[in-house]
């Protein structure tokens, strides 16, 4: 206080002409701090939302969430009560937009922020969006199960009516939700199955299994959605049908005419093993080809561990 | 009878039905503009409409939630099937 009163008091000795000076040389380090301010904080911007959507990049998705659980006991983690779930939002044939519009990403981009505005409005006090990938948008919901599904629900009806420029196809999402329950589920029967103890990584774990379960279910849901779309198509707008066809088998689980002409020649019962076998062959593989991952991961942390515990006695 | 009209004379009761085919739909990850082929691929007859949905039996209409309750593998298998059919004629 001491010194401020004797720089102040000095202030006052100066000349007129020099305190002007002094005021102009403030009000530019003002102006100077205000746009380095701006420069932040639009950086802060970029590094934070996507620049599309709006919404909150992927790594604030695993952030917070990765809190949520951290402060979440046994009990409430395997508790189907408890306010903790996440949906997956896929928008259906994205490439379709990219690429058959005529305007290069910005046909995606118009379905991406229809989808994004959905999750937004759905209901803001339950679920928070975040562009989690390609054509993947994720909500953090703040609910149950049932919950989690009326967001779902609620996302739906505000796309009925949603139409990209010059698109013969309407915005639509496969969607699939999970609850913190069933990944903790996972998680415990993971930890019993490989019988390794990983507390370090057990939010990461969790949040795997989370991802992995609503991933999941959204991939099933793509390929019912494409193929009911291939369907409708086939049986109302031949020219449609062959000019989407290429787009819409990618999320149908890559059914492409070799398959099908093969089918042409099987008995009703081949047939019906076939589809089994390519429901089986694909989806699960790629859903096992998760938990492959996840298992690799674990036991090399385990050996790395190990080998640490190995050097340190030696 | 277009799709529009349909949705003007449907009774309260036949909205309930279509707005429980909604939450079904969207619990199995389905949008909805699929209601109708998905309920005539249940029923094994043509449901284009609202107005056809509104005329479905008690009976139909118990059948199509039961399947839809089977969940995700069984309806996805259904569409499989209706769909390599399709493509195999």
């Amino acid at each position: 206080m001491a010194e401020e009163l004797k720089n102040f008091e000095e202030l006052r000795q100066e000349s007129p002409e020099a305190l002007a000076r002094q005021i102009l040389a403030l009000h530019k380090e003002l102006g100077d701090l205000r746009e380095k301010n701006g420069l932040l904080e639009a950086e802060n911007e970029r590094l934070t939302f996507d620049i599309v959507t709006g919404l909150k990049l992927r790594r604030f998705f695993y952030e917070d969430l990765a809190e949520r659980i951290k402060e979440m006991t046994e009990e409430e983690l395997g508790s189907p009560e408890t306010p903790e779930a996440v949906a997956f939002f896929d928008v259906n044939y994205l490439s379709f937009f990219n690429e058959e519009l005529g305007r290069g990403h910005k046909g995606g981009d118009e379905a991406l922020r229809f989808v994004s505005q959905a999750v937004k409005e759905a209901d803001p006090s339950l679920m928070e969006g975040f562009r989690h990938g390609g054509d993947e948008i994720v909500g953090m919901i703040r609910g149950g199960f049932e919950a989690a599904e009326g967001m779902v629900y609620s996302v739906n009806v505000k796309l009925k009516n949603a139409r990209v420029a010059g698109s013969e196809l309407p915005v639509s999402v496969s969607s699939g939700v999970a609850h913190i329950s069933e990944a903790f589920e996972a998680y415990r029967k993971f930890i019993a199955e490989t019988k390794i103890e990983d507390p370090e990584n057990k939010i990461d774990k969790i949040m795997n299994f989370l991802v992995a379960i609503a991933d999941r279910r959204a991939t099933r849901a793509k390929a019912m959605n494409s193929i009911l779309k291939l369907i409708e198509l086939k049986q109302q707008n031949p020219e449609l049908y062959q000019k989407v066809k290429p787009y819409l088998e990618k999320g149908a689980l890559r059914i492409g005419e070799s398959s099908i002409e093969k089918l042409s020649t099987m008995t009703e019962s081949e047939k019906l093993a076939f589809i089994e076998g390519h429901i089986n062959g694909t989806l699960e593989a790629r859903f096992e080809q998760e938990i492959e991952k996840i298992r690799i991961e674990h036991r090399l942390i385990a050996e790395i561990a190990d080998r640490r515990d190995g050097m340190k006695k030696e | 009878m277009g799709k529009m009209e349909g949705v003007r004379q449907m009774a309260g009761a036949d909205k309930l039905f279509r707005e429980k085919l909604e939450r079904f739909l969207c619990s199995l990850g389905i949008n909805f503009d699929h209601l109708h082929l998905l309920t005539s691929l249940i029923l094994g007859k043509p449901v284009n409409s609202d107005d056809d949905l509104s005329k479905l039996s008690q009976e139909d209409q118990e059948k199509i939630i039961a399947e839809l309750k089977k969940g995700q593998e069984h309806i996805l298998r259904l569409i499989q099937q209706a769909f390599f059919i399709q493509q195999a004629l």
